[in-house]
């Protein structure tokens, strides 16, 4: 353990990795860098194309935008409630302290189903990779994927129940491979570098710009968002001390940035390569349009380039996953909010291994037999009641805890006007989704419906009440 | 030319499947060896030394320190949700204590520490204003809560933000810091956690045992029956 001068005003973060106070230090170029890889760049990857296919190819673009903004008032209203709750646990922890145990029971189903269909769309790409590259070396027929959908979520399983004892310490070049793909292909593709590939004039005329009109601009919003799922969870890895510094949502914007642009040249090289009607088709078309745009090159490094990319970034998501969704359930165990059985520890690697291996068999199932975009829509879903539920979390910490009542490490600005933003942007990409999904979107609203009611009737009896306020905050305004 | 640098693709991409498998491989030792080894500074602080290798691979250590029972426990601590893994450093003074109820007082509870037993203490209490905000107390008997000499001094304790509980109860009393935590970029990016590379300091754990003592005899002045 370092010792350093803890009353340091320069040095913020309480371990031995602490940084210098200020903007720039807060965010760092490897920072700001490695919060847009890992869990959420996949979403450059795979998915994102679906949403070409809901309204064309400007309507993906606008659509990326709208959801930059979505997912901007996020990270102002998460970066207070964040700052004031000193508990560490995200949302689910607001949602405890903020409405009450059947919202947080929600808020915790919300970031399990999100993260495991997250898992499976890695797991069915992973595997679509891995049979056209076995199809580009000659395998003759078709290489069944279903084998390797399931070694990737088993062994990534078997890797997050060894836990900390299997650390692999991987070199973070490997994660580097990822990022600079897209910049290379977007390089080698437009011009800078050789030739110009780009037909945007030729596949964008026409009825082929907005092929459904204005409506196919809403309905696009639907996998908008997947551009950027998770990142508000990937950049609140909470320290056990959080200084005000690094309570700034800079952290998670400076994340949006690096997506939006990542977002705008993955979207900028494939449209201008792929048809959008083959583009747009992310099931029997393009699965992983980076990697299709990269074989429309005719080059075989950069087809190399974008498998290895592709396949390093769902892994590296697929990961975090298991990860996270297995610790939101073991922590909805511990709550008792599920039976008390998946609260359990491994008594040698300190994982919580029922939680984990509970959860295989539901992304095995879903990446078996669901389609992509099926899985896809059933993450966004849970995401997106999940940013539903932050507004109303916010209006209501406002409301029972107002300003100068309880210390804020961060207040954002404008109150409630990034709150009446998300909520309207939250209620139109439900209508987008019910344009197209609304099966989908009427069986997962059911679901929780059905979710609640249980824990409501059933569950509830065996919640510790006390145990879920654990701030030292005074009684709320009103009670 | 286009050979050429799928080439050095697959050159680059197997030297470093190597350099990672060799990591791998050297890494384990040397981590089982570190976890192993964690409060090796710290041994010459303890006379009657015993120790023991827990099934995580970390260090615990039992001895005595100023004529008092101590226990040294490292804790890795992974199973935190939207937040940074830790590495947990417990001492315990295992001698009776004057004490009728088990109080715990927690800095940022969440109520799901593992290393603690704080979520299923039935009350909560209000702590003396000494003490920093974030602070919370709980408790098995309101009645029978530890003297304000006692309280002061945790006080002036949690004032240092690593300190994250304070357990006092008829069996000993237990302090938990906080000693490390993970590398945040690569656990943002894949959920790596690597702890206790790095041994305990000695002047650091000495604080920590000094801290303890002085509050046990607080709690027992020399003489009176525990």
């Amino acid at each position: 353990m370092t010792d350093f001068d803890i009353t340091s005003k320069e040095i913020d973060g309480m371990g031995p990795h602490g940084t210098k106070v200020g903007l720039l230090r807060v965010l760092g170029p490897a920072h700001v860098w490695a919060l847009g890889v890992g869990i959420v760049l996949v979403g450059e990857y795979m998915g994102w194309n679906f949403a070409v296919g809901k309204g064309g190819a400007y309507a993906a673009l606008i659509a990326c935008w709208f959801a930059g903004i979505l997912y901007t008032c996020v990270a102002m209203i998460d970066s207070e409630v964040t700052s004031t709750v000193a508990a560490a646990g995200g949302q689910y922890t607001q949602a405890k302290h903020i409405i009450g145990p059947l919202m947080a029971f929600n808020v915790g189903l919300y970031l399990v189903f999100a993260y495991t269909m997250l898992e499976a769309a890695n797991a069915i790409t992973a595997g679509y990779l891995i049979s056209e590259v076995a199809a580009l070396t000659g395998y003759a027929g078709e290489l069944d994927q279903r084998p390797f959908i399931v070694l990737a979520i088993l062994f990534l399983a078997w890797l997050n129940y060894r836990g900390v004892l299997a650390t692999l310490t991987f070199n973070l070049v490997i994660t580097a491979i990822a990022f600079a793909a897209i910049v290379i292909l977007f390089l080698s593709t437009t011009g800078v570098i050789g030739t110009s590939l780009m037909h945007h004039a030729e596949l964008m005329s026409g009825p082929a710009a907005l092929p459904y009109g204005w409506i196919g601009v809403l309905a696009a919003m639907h996998f908008g968002l997947w551009y950027y799922l998770g990142i508000e969870g990937t950049t609140q890895a909470a320290e056990e001390v959080r200084s005000p510094a690094r309570a700034l949502p800079f952290g998670t914007l400076a994340g949006i940035m690096t997506l939006l642009i990542a977002a705008t040249l993955t979207w900028y090289v494939c449209v201008g390569l792929i048809p959008w009607e083959y583009l747009g088709d992310g099931v029997n078309g393009s699965v992983a349009p980076l990697f299709d745009a990269a074989r429309l090159t005719g080059s075989q490094p950069l087809l190399w380039l974008l498998g290895v990319g592709t396949l390093f970034a769902t892994l590296a998501s697929a990961n975090g996953c298991i990860n996270d969704a297995s610790r939101a359930w073991f922590a909805l165990g511990r709550d008792k909010y599920l039976p008390g059985w998946f609260g359990a520890v491994h008594p040698k690697f300190r994982t919580p291994y029922r939680s984990i291996v509970f959860l295989v068999p539901i992304a095995l199932a879903f990446a078996l037999k669901a389609p992509l975009d099926q899985v896809v829509t059933f993450s966004i879903l849970s995401g997106l009641l999940e940013y539903t539920f932050m507004p109303l979390n916010m209006i209501q910490f406002r409301k029972k805890w107002p300003m100068g009542s309880i210390k804020r490490g961060y207040e954002h600005p404008f109150h409630p006007l990034p709150s009446i933003v998300l909520l309207s942007l939250c209620a139109i990409t439900f209508f987008a989704v019910f344009l197209g999904y609304g099966t989908q979107l009427v069986a997962m609203i059911v679901f929780y419906i059905v979710a609640s009611l249980w824990f409501h009737f059933w569950r509830y009896r065996f919640v510790s009440r006390a145990a879920q306020f654990t701030m030292p905050w005074p009684r709320p305004k009103g009670y | 030319m286009s050979q050429f640098i799928l080439l050095l693709l697959a050159l680059g991409l197997g030297l470093w499947s190597i350099q990672t498998l060799r990591t791998v491989l050297v890494a384990a030792p040397a981590r089982k060896a570190s976890r192993a080894g964690y409060f090796a500074q710290s041994a010459g602080l303890l006379s009657d030394l015993r120790r023991q290798i827990q099934p995580t691979g970390f260090a615990r250590m039992a001895g005595r320190y100023r004529g008092l029972a101590f226990d040294l426990q490292a804790v890795p601590d992974t199973l935190t949700f939207r937040k940074l893994p830790a590495l947990w450093v417990m001492v315990t003074v295992t001698e009776p204590q004057a004490l009728t109820s088990e109080t715990h007082i927690m800095a940022r509870a969440t109520g799901q520490e593992m290393f603690s037993t704080y979520g299923q203490m039935p009350f909560e209490v209000t702590l003396p204003p000494d003490f920093p905000p974030h602070c919370t107390m709980r408790s098995s008997d309101p009645a029978a809560l530890p003297v304000p000499a006692v309280m002061h001094a945790l006080a002036t304790l949690f004032t240092d933000p690593r300190v994250k509980e304070a357990v006092l109860s008829p069996k000993g009393l237990r302090l938990v810091v906080l000693a490390e935590e993970a590398e945040r970029n690569n656990y943002l990016i894949f959920r790596d956690a690597e702890l206790g590379r790095q041994p305990l300091p000695s002047p650091r754990l000495q604080t920590l045992l000094e801290s303890l003592a002085d509050l046990h005899f607080t709690q027992c002045p020399i003489g009176t029956a525990a």
